[in-house]
């Protein structure tokens, strides 16, 4: 059996931790530079239908008449959260495959003589104490059947935030009760396709012969379909594999229309892929820039450009990688537009120990070596110091092009500086 | 009044305060290099559950009777049930107060260990909850050191 823990409302319960005035009231935290809604508790999805994407102004006026509250979002804080939560689990269950920031899947392979839902029960109750945060447990045979699991006891068990399918009956119920569009691994577009062959739930979905469902979707759609039937497809991935490309990529805090600033965000998205790069041992050998304009600015301003800069010898080198990019950029940068965004993808990622050296240029092996312990103790300065405490002159000390992120909790738990004040009477 | 900051235990190394040393006089190989063992980490005996442990700033004089003073760190541990007597940090009206729990017959209350503070009984109209325990709080011995002169003075007059 396979178990997917999953925090409620993970961002709007790791605020709500640290702020007690937050709680029972109808809240959400907003996305990178405020935009929308992207994690909202359950008051402001039932009371006030806050949906996911709900744009910041049309919640203004609920949040002037108080009926609202809003944070920016604080992935410190959630980060911190995250690691206390898997860790906890991981003393319940040890085999887990950490899936996003708010869910993991565990292996139960070494629990078949004891009660689940016992021990789900329990090791929920722990996390909710010892975190303050809110989880749910699924249980089923495969990761999608777990996946239905959690859905439903989020939906149907509140009291207990636990369920287990054990039984081919208690399998049958819960799929029974699984909307189309709600098991995972059926996108949006196939949900409406079975739908109009009649497939409203995933017991129907089920109930297809092997063939047709091959057919109609191809092989992802049978994955999910024997995954359904409780044949394990989709394996756990203990360790991450590593990334083919790193790429990062923000919106301007506000419409950015000269270079320099543009420079400056590029050549710390570049130093922050950099970083991971590195931390994958990993080098790459194309990157890819771009920049563009809102695609709801006014047809004659529409602008959007990248290119691809292929590097001669691989590389992890921030200084490097910098050049590269800032060339780029100054060849697809024009002026006039209000440039929205700017980005880079790194490509063509390899192992550190493959490159090889380009038909011109010898690989100096002493001194690559001497860079790669430079660029590690850069790496562990900034880790140990705070990000940016070594940090290359082209990425600036403005960040005028800073996301915005007006509504920032205090980073409660990695921050001496940053702490609560509560009063008592 | 009284006011708790809250954050964070420190990363796995936390500080660590050297078990074992010695005096090495130079051109000799340390004759005990061999006995060398792991250091002690304060972390490991102030919280026994890192996950659950958060730390918490004061400021107010409730508790003195405690030997908590204002600006003490505290360490709070979620893991921990709170007994009567355990020292905690309770929510009030969505504030966070530092106080300590008592329990008599069914009654609860969060009492202060200063008498110019008054118990908290819950009842109908004061509803508590309880954050964490406050396992162990940390005074800065050298910041108390005017007041400590002050009373040396009282004595020697």
């Amino acid at each position: 059996m396979l178990a997917l823990i999953d925090s409620n409302n993970f961002y709007v319960s790791a605020e709500r931790v640290f702020q007690p005035e937050l709680q029972g009231k109808a809240g959400c935290v907003l996305s990178n530079n405020d935009g929308c809604a992207i994690s909202r508790s359950n008051e402001a999805k039932e009371t006030l239908g806050i949906k996911m994407g709900t744009p910041y102004f049309e919640m203004r006026e609920l949040q002037q008449s108080g009926d609202l509250w809003w944070r920016s979002s604080n992935y410190t804080l959630y980060q911190d959260m995250m690691r206390r939560i898997t860790a906890i689990v991981r003393r319940t269950f040890p085999d887990q495959e950490i899936y996003s920031i708010d869910e993991c899947f565990c292996d139960l392979q070494g629990f078949k003589y004891h009660d689940l839902q016992q021990l789900a029960l329990e090791l929920r109750a722990k996390i909710l104490q010892y975190t303050g945060v809110p989880v749910c447990i699924g249980i089923g045979a495969t990761k999608t059947l777990a996946k239905v699991a959690n859905k439903l006891a989020k939906k149907h068990h509140k009291e207990t935030g636990v369920y287990v399918m054990e039984t081919p009956e208690q399998v049958e119920a819960a799929l029974k009760l699984t909307e189309i569009d709600d098991v995972w691994g059926i996108g949006p577009r196939y949900a409406i396709k079975l739908i109009r062959k009649g497939v409203y739930n995933a017991y129907d979905f089920t109930r297809l012969p092997e063939d047709f469902v091959l057919k109609l979707m191809t092989i992802q759609g049978r994955r999910t379909y024997l995954e359904l039937h409780g044949q394990r497809c989709i394996p756990m991935e203990y360790d991450r594999p590593d990334k083919e490309g790193i790429s990062t990529a923000r919106s301007f805090g506000v419409m950015e229309t000269e270079l320099a600033p543009m420079e400056e965000a590029l050549a710390t998205y570049v130093a922050n892929a950099a970083l991971k790069l590195r931390a994958q041992r990993s080098v790459c050998s194309r990157i890819f820039v771009f920049c563009h304009t809102s695609r709801f600015a006014v047809v004659e301003n529409l602008y959007s450009a990248g290119l691809d800069v292929k590097i001669d010898v691989p590389t992890n080198d921030t200084a490097v990688l910098i050049k590269a990019a800032l060339g780029a950029l100054r060849k697809i940068y024009v002026k006039g537009p209000r440039y929205q965004k700017v980005g880079i993808e790194l490509r063509d990622l390899r192992s550190a120990s493959q490159v090889q050296a380009s038909l011109f240029e010898q690989v100096d092996t002493a001194k690559t070596a001497k860079l790669q312990k430079a660029l590690k103790v850069i790496d562990q300065l900034n880790q140990n110091y705070g990000k940016d405490t070594i940090r290359y002159a082209a990425m600036g000390f403005e960040k005028k092009w800073f996301m915005k992120q007006e509504f920032l909790s205090r980073r409660f738990t990695t921050r001496l500086e940053e702490v609560i004040v509560v009063q008592a009477k | 009044m009284k006011e708790l900051l809250i954050y964070e235990r420190a990363a796995e190394q936390g500080t660590l305060i050297p078990l074992f040393a010695e005096k090495i006089h130079a051109g000799f190989e340390s004759p005990a290099a061999d006995y060398e063992e792991a250091r002690i980490d304060l972390n490991d005996y102030v919280s026994k559950y890192p996950e659950a442990t958060f730390f918490a700033r004061v400021t107010g004089e409730c508790m003195v009777g405690s030997g908590i003073f204002p600006d003490d760190l505290l360490v709070v541990d979620k893991s921990l049930t709170p007994a009567p007597g355990d020292i905690v940090v309770g929510i009030i009206d969505n504030e966070f107060i530092l106080r300590a729990y008592y329990r008599k017959g069914s009654q609860e209350y969060l009492m202060p260990d200063n008498p110019y503070y008054k118990p908290i009984e819950r009842n109908e109209s004061t509803q508590f909850q309880i954050w964490g325990v406050v396992p162990h709080s940390i005074l800065d011995q050298r910041r108390r050191n005017s007041a400590r002169i002050n009373r040396f003075e009282q004595l020697l007059r």
